[in-house]
C-alpha cells in the first residue's frame, strides 16, 4: 500500500516538472515588454467570456436579492413594531 | 516551450496540482457545470432535503431554500477542488479523462479558484442567512472532502472511501442543524450512519468494475490492494451494517412500521445483490454483478431516504429523539 505513494508522486512530479520547465523558459518579467507578457485573447476566448461574465453578474444579482429578502425575514416585525 | 506557450502560461496563472495543459484557455459554462459533479450533487441535495424535513421545529421556506442551496454549492465546490487536485489521476482513468481539466478545456488553477470561491460563498451565506452551526458543519464537510479525503486519504490508504465517506454523509446533518441550530439528536446521527455505512459497498462495487483504471492510476482502492475476493467480503459486511442501520429510525420510534417494512424489503434486495456479487466467479459475471450492485445501491439509498421523508410527512409524529 505504501509502495503506491512514491509512484503517485512520480506522476505529480512529472506535471510539476512541466510547470517548472515553463517557468525556466520564461524570460525575467522585468526584461519582457508588457505586450509580450499579456497576450491578446483569441476570438474564441473572447466569445467564451461573454456567457461567463453574464453568469457571474446573474449570480451577484441573485445573491443581493436573496440577502435582502432573507434579512427581511430575519428582522421580522422587530423594526416595524419597535417602540419609538 | 515556445514563447506563445510561455506567455500563455503567465496568462493562465500559476498552475497548482495538475498539468499545465489548457492554461490560458477560456472554458465554457458547461465545463464549470461539470466541475460541480451535478450527479453527485443531486443525491446530496436529496438527502439534505430529507434531513431538513425530519428536523423538529420550524424554518421559513426561504431559509430552507438557502440552506439547501448552500449545501448544493458546497458539494459542488468540493467537486471542483477534487478535480483540481486529482487532474493527474483523472487523466489516466477512462471514466474521468473527459473532465474539463484532464481534457485540457480548463486550467487546474481555474478549477481551484472556482472551488475556493464557491466554498467561501456557500459557507458565508449559510452563516449569515441561516446559522453558524450549519455553516461550521458545511465548512468542515468541504475541508474533509477536499483536504482529508482528496489530498490525503485517497492516495494513501485502501480505507480512503470508508473514512472519506463521512463527507458525503454529512449533508442531512447540516440540513438538520439549519433548522434546529444543533445536532444533539439521535436522528441526524442515524441519517449520517446510514450514508456512511452505505458508501463502501457503493464505491467498492464501482471499484471492482474499474479496477484496471484504478490500478493504472496508482490509486490504492481496496480491489487494487487486497484483491476482488477480500473486497467482495467487505462489501457484504458493510451491506449488512447498512441494512441494520436503515432500521435505526424505526427502532428509535421515529418512524412507523410502514417505513420498517419498506426498509426491510429494500435491504433484502440490496443485501441479496451483495451476496450474489460475493458468490460470482471472477470475470465478466463478477463485473456484471458489481455493476448491478452499484446501480442498486443508488436506488437503495434514494428509496430509504424517500421512505423516511414520506413516513414523516404522512404520519408526522416528531423525530426529536
Amino acid at each position: 500500500m505504501t509502495s503506491l505513494i512514491p509512484v503517485k508522486n512520480e506522476v505529480r512530479e512529472q506535471s510539476h516538472v512541466e510547470a517548472l520547465d515553463a517557468r525556466v523558459d520564461m524570460k525575467p518579467a522585468q526584461s519582457v515588454p508588457a505586450q509580450d507578457v499579456y497576450r491578446q485573447l483569441t476570438a474564441e476566448e473572447v466569445k467564451a467570456r461573454g456567457p461567463r461574465n453574464l453568469a457571474i453578474a446573474g449570480l451577484l444579482i441573485f445573491l443581493v436579492v436573496l440577502f435582502f429578502f432573507v434579512t427581511l425575514i430575519r428582522l421580522g416585525g422587530n423594526v416595524a413594531d419597535r417602540s419609538l | 516551450m515556445t514563447d506563445t506557450a510561455a506567455t500563455g502560461f503567465i496568462a493562465g496563472g500559476l498552475e497548482g496540482g495538475g498539468s499545465v495543459r489548457g492554461a490560458g484557455q477560456e472554458a465554457g459554462l458547461s465545463d464549470y457545470w461539470a466541475l460541480l459533479k451535478p450527479r453527485v450533487m443531486s443525491l446530496v441535495i436529496f438527502t439534505a432535503i430529507v434531513g431538513l424535513l425530519m428536523a423538529p421545529g420550524e424554518i421559513h421556506w426561504l431559509k430552507a431554500f438557502v440552506a439547501i442551496l448552500c449545501i448544493a454549492i458546497g458539494a459542488g465546490a468540493s467537486g471542483a477542488l477534487n478535480q483540481w487536485y486529482d487532474a493527474d489521476i483523472d487523466a489516466v482513468m477512462a471514466r474521468t479523462a473527459g473532465r474539463p481539466v484532464p481534457a485540457g478545456r480548463m486550467s487546474a488553477s481555474a478549477a481551484a479558484e472556482f472551488g475556493m470561491v464557491l466554498s467561501v460563498i456557500s459557507v458565508l451565506t449559510m452563516g449569515v442567512l441561516v446559522n453558524y452551526v450549519a455553516a461550521g458543519l458545511l465548512a468542515f464537510t468541504i475541508f474533509f472532502y477536499a483536504v482529508v479525503y482528496t489530498i490525503w486519504l485517497k492516495r494513501a490508504t485502501a480505507q480512503n472511501i470508508v473514512i472519506g465517506g463521512a463527507a458525503g454523509a454529512l449533508p442531512p446533518v447540516i440540513a438538520w442543524s439549519a433548522v434546529t441550530g444543533d445536532v444533539a439528536h439521535a436522528m441526524p446521527l442515524i441519517l449520517f450512519a446510514i450514508i456512511f455505512l452505505w458508501t463502501p459497498a457503493h464505491f467498492w462495487a464501482l471499484a471492482l468494475v474499474k479496477n484496471e483504471d484504478y490500478r493504472r492510476a496508482k490509486v490504492p482502492m481496496l480491489p487494487v490492494v487486497a484483491g476482488p475476493r477480500a473486497t467482495k467480503r467487505q462489501i457484504v459486511l458493510y451491506a449488512v451494517l447498512t441494512c441494520a442501520m436503515s432500521l435505526g429510525p424505526w427502532a428509535l420510534g421515529a418512524t412507523t412500521v410502514s417505513y420498517a417494512i419498506m426498509a426491510s424489503l429494500l435491504s433484502v434486495a440490496f443485501l441479496g445483490q451483495a451476496v450474489r456479487l460475493w458468490r460470482a466467479p471472477e470475470g465478466a459475471g463478477e463485473r456484471a454483478e458489481a455493476l448491478r450492485l452499484f446501480a442498486l445501491s443508488i436506488a437503495y439509498l434514494f428509496f430509504i431516504f424517500l421512505g423516511l421523508a414520506l413516513d414523516h410527512l404522512i404520519w408526522p409524529q416528531g423525530s426529536s429523539l
